[in-house]
């Protein structure tokens, strides 16, 4: 699913003395099919475009586009004709229920049935599915985010932290969702941990080529599971580009409170200082391949 | 859904309302009631009523939160007006079977000034300009004389300041509680009461099994810094009176003496 935002903006706490806009007159398009990156500083706006691109929040003026269609226009028309206060009093558009799964920071957080299977099984059924899919489904998401079937009939709250996290992701991935949101799945976990679940929602990523659209602070993430990255800066759009592009230019991730990852920065001296081996390099394979130009080239 | 909590709300400022000391704060408010009730006349009452406005103009808190505030009693006001226009001796003018009576309509105005002021004069000194951490401090020295007779004075005043300290905690929970299970598909606003009291069952665990861990980290940082409970803990910041303290206290003084002898002397002269 294509998403285009179009003049996008979000004030929270409107005509109060705490507004503040979180998103301000943002234009940008997230492509079908690949990892989208949001990064930004803390309050750059990230997180509130991830709800409003889910329809979780009504925007406080410009429009979302999903696949051409407006997500909140039809609303609008029937509310004119209706008057309906109580729909135009919902923050948020029905619209893309079940078409975007979002897995927030702490997702352990949403859990709250008696069993792993019947939260799991939550969003399925609220999706009024039939029984069978449901369990199909269950069984599909519990294997893919690692939790074994005898854990099913095992309450939540007697899970570990990291199996927790894993259950609740289970009960996104179970709904199958065409657009499927990231925002800090892996925080508060150990290196191993945050490249389990990210490298394991990525390789999903890959096998059922939806649209991904994952938010992190961490260029580190970013340059292992994104193909195309949005940097934000004060709610505004900032910078749009593959990684390579983005990382190459260290000076204005800075101005955004970036950093780019040390391996980036070393090169990017080094070039300064006349040893110029790419711009793009971001991991350890591109590194050596940039070293082993510097020092003349040749097979190793 | 959950924005329009006032309770405890504090606006940040440096107005002249904002600098007067809690307790003294908490002093003027219930001089000040007690001067709303006491005002007898239309003259004295349109006195503390422009008295009230003078406040709020000079904490700076915008009118229209004032207003904000007033509005989930805008039924009991509309309530006690209409009630209290259609009883009296003094007949004005009738509409139809209905006879609406002078009294009735002083009476009326004098309930719908007296809440008004009520509320808007209490919300602008306590929960509006003073910061909760404030309020419980002010409350606790206030109450001290208490801890002669035994009551634990100090232990209400924690769990006072806890309790406000998280309400904002919660509420920004809820609402991530919300959005996440929304986007498990939760429906909070089709159906009868039966089935949306239902809805709710997926916010309301989560946020109780929330309620619970936050309180039990917060207990052990709270041991961790060696809190105990007992004589001889200091403040931080320790409340001091200033001289504007006092002079504000002069005023409310001031005011509330002449609210009860003006009548006299315009009631001598009429």
């Amino acid at each position: 699913m294509r998403i285009e935002c179009k003049n996008l903006s979000y004030i929270y706490g409107q005509r109060t003395p705490f507004e503040k806009t979180a998103l301000d007159n943002i234009n940008i398009s997230i492509e079908s099919g690949i990892v989208t990156g949001l990064i930004g500083h803390t309050g750059s706006g990230k997180s509130t475009l991830a709800l409003l691109i889910c329809g979780l929040l009504r925007p406080t003026s410009g429009s979302i586009f999903i696949d051409g269609e407006e997500l909140y226009k039809a609303e609008k028309d029937g509310n004119k004709k209706r008057r309906g206060i109580k729909k135009s009093n919902r923050k948020s558009s029905e619209k893309m229920k079940f078409k975007a799964g979002i897995i927030f920071q702490y997702p352990e957080y949403q859990l709250f049935e008696e069993t792993v299977y019947k939260d799991i099984a939550y969003g399925p059924s609220n999706m009024g599915l039939s029984r069978e899919e449901i369990d199909r489904r269950v069984r599909d998401a519990a294997e893919f985010a690692g939790i074994d079937s005898n854990l099913f009939e095992a309450s939540p709250f007697e899970l570990s932290g990291g199996q927790r996290r894993r259950a609740a992701i289970a009960g996104i991935i179970a709904m199958d969702p065409p657009v499927l949101i990231l925002d800090e799945p892996a925080a508060g976990l150990d290196p191993r941990g945050r490249s389990e679940i990210l490298g394991g929602l990525r390789e999903y990523q890959k096998i059922t080529k939806k649209t991904m659209i994952m938010i992190s602070h961490s260029m580190e993430d970013m340059a292992k599971y994104a193909d195309k990255v949005h940097v934000l800066k004060n709610g505004a759009a900032y910078l749009y580009g593959t990684i390579e592009e983005v990382f190459s230019r260290a000076g204005d991730l800075k101005k955004a409170s970036l950093d780019v990852p040390q391996i980036t920065n070393l090169f990017l001296e080094l070039g300064e200082r006349g040893l110029e081996a790419g711009c793009g390099v971001y991991d350890i394979k591109k590194a050596r391949d940039g070293i082993i130009k510097l020092l003349g080239g040749g097979e190793y | 859904m959950l924005n329009d909590v006032t309770l405890g709300q504090y606006f940040p400022g440096e107005s002249a309302i904002h600098k007067l000391d809690p307790r003294m704060k908490i002093i003027i408010t219930i001089i000040y009631i007690t001067a709303i009730f006491m005002a007898k006349n239309i003259y004295v009452l349109s006195g503390v009523f422009a008295v009230n406005i003078v406040i709020i103009a000079l904490s700076g808190i915008p009118f229209i939160i004032i207003l904000k505030a007033l509005k989930p009693l805008a039924f009991i006001i509309a309530f006690t007006f209409i009630i209290n226009i259609f009883s009296g001796e003094i007949p004005l003018f009738e509409i139809g079977f209905m006879r609406i009576y002078l009294d009735g309509l002083v009476n009326a105005v004098f309930v719908v000034v007296r809440i008004a002021g009520l509320v808007s004069a209490t919300s602008v000194f306590i929960s509006y300009t003073t910061s909760p951490a404030m309020l419980t401090d002010a409350i606790e020295r206030l109450l001290s004389p208490l801890k002669k007779i035994k009551v634990p004075v100090h232990e209400f005043a924690m769990m006072m300041t806890l309790a406000l300290r998280f309400i904002p905690t919660l509420i920004e929970e809820t609402e991530k509680i919300i959005n996440a299970q929304k986007a498990r598909g939760a429906d909070f606003y089709s159906g009868n009461i039966l089935k949306r009291a239902k809805a709710l069952i997926p916010v309301l665990i989560p946020l109780i099994v929330s309620a619970f861990r936050r309180a039990d980290e917060l207990a052990t940082s709270m041991e961790c810094r060696c809190y105990r409970v007992g004589e001889g803990r200091t403040k931080m910041k320790s409340l001091k009176y200033s001289a504007g303290d006092f002079a504000a206290l002069g005023l409310a003084a001031a005011f509330i003496t002449a609210i009860i002898i003006l009548p006299e002397i315009i009631g001598g002269i009429g």
